[in-house]
């Protein structure tokens, strides 16, 4: 990690958070604290509102009420947020017809040295000068999570970070993300996947709107029965 | 840090549209192509249809009769009778032969001392055959043949008027010679028309010709259809969830609009001064002048607002189908494809509230006359409405994601 998150009182609070889209409530107050250093998942079928949730807590989204607030301050306000929060959606965020360092270029604000830690630690270096279209799925993901850290946000927000990757692939990105967390940083992502279960620290279950905290063994026998 | 952010940004998006372009680059070469020959054959049949062709007339008179000879020929050298028909003296036999191989499309049989009968008010039959191969021409013909003897009726009427007054009254010259020259002043004023009226050019295309009218379509064509849909690739599905991420750095929804916009802009810029270039240097259509592509900026900042707003709108490949069926759609409901007076009363309606009425306007001031303020200032609000409408429609569809 290039640095230490300086994220003493960086304790990340929701509290009744809820949203509807038209008549459909989608999340019914869900509350849940995140302290630095932890990974939280969020596990459920598809269409439950992780995405939701998670550009809410990426201040995207406006929610209907609730609260959101970290390191003291409120994250629904798009100028905090953008500072406190990196935010990785499903679809890479990336221009397909530029290259790596362009696209970093683009949210970092300038010329990125390609010895920068995040690169390193993603494995990105050599791949700077390679377009994204002649990328592979985890080479893209790879350089989107490196994009979405640009500010060196102490808050990761993944939504289905290693999704259809390779073992390999998902390999980096968790090591990433265990350093990440390691140094201070809250990370939190919503997944099926076994080994990123295996990452999180808290674990929702989201089902109906509303979140559910279980274990790690929990979530895997969800996941096992299909209905995670 | 944010205008950092905001140059890499643009120099982005700038980077994203130039690549955009070499894929389209030679799709435009061979379309223009196309379309300059489609607009050659275009005008060349329009011209054609333009003019009609004179009918040829044979002109029979009784041997020996000069009079009506010299009558007929002064008529004949008139030049509203030598715009619609030509005339031409022979005898019955061969005026008849000539009709029958199709070298005439009428004949006038003129009666002996016709001139005379006239001139006493004697109303002597004239025959006039009209071929039954006659030409589209002949309609005119036949339609001016109808005025003129009315005309003649009318003229008649204020010579007998005359004859009638100056019968039991003093008169210095003889009654006779009094109807002559008034006869003969009726006609050279009924007849030679340039004597009394000016000259004045109404065209459905304003002040400009037809040539002129589709050479504009041309480019217009050109940049806002097939160049304005090459840049749907920055506006794509993926752009958007681009956009979406982007937003959260700072970027807000006018730094994004006027980024693409500029490259859309200085690009349509750059095609049209290089088609208005190579029309000055290598034909005689337009004269080409360095302030002529100043000109030509604001005319770009506006037809890329067009390009901004539809693309906001709808992305992907649906996005393409959807540019090019609004913009063809446009371009004919604005009379950009025919001229709005050749458009139906309805449609017509409509013309005043699409711009490429208002867009064809300015260039042929650029090209072919002087640009006025007004046109100008319209241009650029244009332009700027467009622009607005796109960015707050594409504000809309990323916010809602």
């Amino acid at each position: 990690m290039e640095k230490e998150f300086d994220n003493n009182d960086g304790l990340l609070i929701v509290q009744n958070i809820t949203q509807r889209y038209g008549r459909r409530k989608v999340l019914k107050d869900i509350t849940f604290t995140a302290e630095p250093g932890s990974c939280i998942g969020i596990i459920g079928v598809n269409g439950g509102g992780k995405s939701t949730l998670l550009t809410i807590l990426a201040g995207i989204h406006s929610p209907r009420s609730g609260s959101v607030t970290f390191q003291g301050k409120n994250m629904l306000r798009k100028s905090v947020s953008r500072h406190l929060a990196g935010y990785l959606p499903q679809d890479d965020p990336l221009m397909e017809e530029l290259t790596a360092e362009d696209n970093l270029r683009l949210w970092y604000g300038g010329k990125v040295s390609s010895d920068l830690p995040v690169l390193t630690q993603l494995q990105l270096t050599e791949l700077m000068n390679m377009k994204v279209r002649n990328m592979s799925g985890g080479m893209k993901r790879r350089l989107a999570i490196a994009c979405s850290v640009a500010n060196g946000q102490p808050l990761l927000i993944l939504d289905e970070p290693t999704s259809s990757l390779d073992l390999h692939q998902k390999k980096i990105i968790q090591d990433y993300i265990r350093e990440y967390t390691k140094n201070g940083g809250i990370v939190i992502l919503s997944t099926h996947d076994v080994m990123e279960i295996r990452l999180c620290t808290h674990l929702y279950y989201l089902q109906d709107g509303t979140t559910t905290p279980v274990d790690v063994e929990q979530a895997l026998n969800m996941l096992q029965e299909g209905i995670s | 840090m944010n205008i950092r952010k905001r140059l890499a940004y643009c120099r982005v998006i700038w980077k994203k549209g130039l690549l955009l372009l070499p894929r389209f680059l030679i799709a435009i070469i061979c379309i223009t192509g196309v379309l300059a020959a489609a607009v050659y054959g275009f005008y060349t049949y329009v011209k054609k249809d333009q003019i009609m062709p004179r009918a040829r007339v044979a002109v029979v008179t009784v041997e020996g009769d000069l009079l009506t000879m010299v009558g007929a020929t002064a008529v004949a050298n008139m030049d509203s009778v030598k715009q619609v028909a030509e005339l031409k003296f022979m005898s019955e036999a061969d005026a008849r032969q000539a009709m029958a191989d199709g070298n005439i499309e009428a004949a006038i049989y003129l009666t002996e001392d016709i001139y005379h009968d006239i001139s006493n008010g004697k109303n002597t039959p004239v025959l006039v055959q009209i071929s039954s191969k006659a030409r589209m021409g002949m309609n005119m013909f036949e339609d001016l043949l109808e005025t003129a003897m009315t005309l003649l009726h009318t003229g008649q009427a204020s010579v007998y008027a005359l004859e009638s007054a100056a019968e039991g009254r003093e008169v210095v010259t003889s009654i006779s010679d009094l109807m002559d020259l008034m006869a003969d002043q009726f006609v050279d004023l009924a007849l030679n028309r340039s004597m009394i009226w000016e000259s004045t050019l109404l065209s459905p295309y304003g002040d400009i010709t037809s040539m002129d009218f589709y050479i504009m379509t041309m480019i217009m064509v050109i940049t806002i259809v097939f160049l304005g849909m090459g840049f749907g690739g920055l506006y794509d599905r993926r752009s958007r969830t681009v956009e979406q991420c982007i937003r959260r750095t700072g970027i807000g929804p006018v730094t994004s609009a006027l980024a693409r916009v500029s490259v859309i802009m200085v690009v349509l810029w750059a095609l049209m001064a290089i088609v208005c270039f190579c029309l000055g240097r290598f034909s005689d259509f337009i004269e080409f002048k360095p302030v002529q592509l100043v000109s030509l900026g604001a005319l770009a900042f506006s037809m890329a607002g067009l390009i901004h707003l539809v693309h906001s709108l709808v992305s992907g490949s649906q996005g393409t189908f959807f540019y090019l069926l609004i913009t063809i759609m446009m371009f004919v409901a604005g009379g950009g494809l025919f001229a709005a007076a050749y458009l139906p009363g309805p449609v017509q309606k409509v013309v005043p509230f699409l711009p490429v009425e208002l867009w064809q306007t300015y260039l042929s001031q650029i090209l072919w006359g002087s640009v006025s303020r007004g046109t100008l200032i319209k241009v650029l609000l244009a332009g700027a409405g467009l622009i607005t409408a796109g960015s707050i429609c594409s504000e809309l569809i990323t916010k809602r994601g």
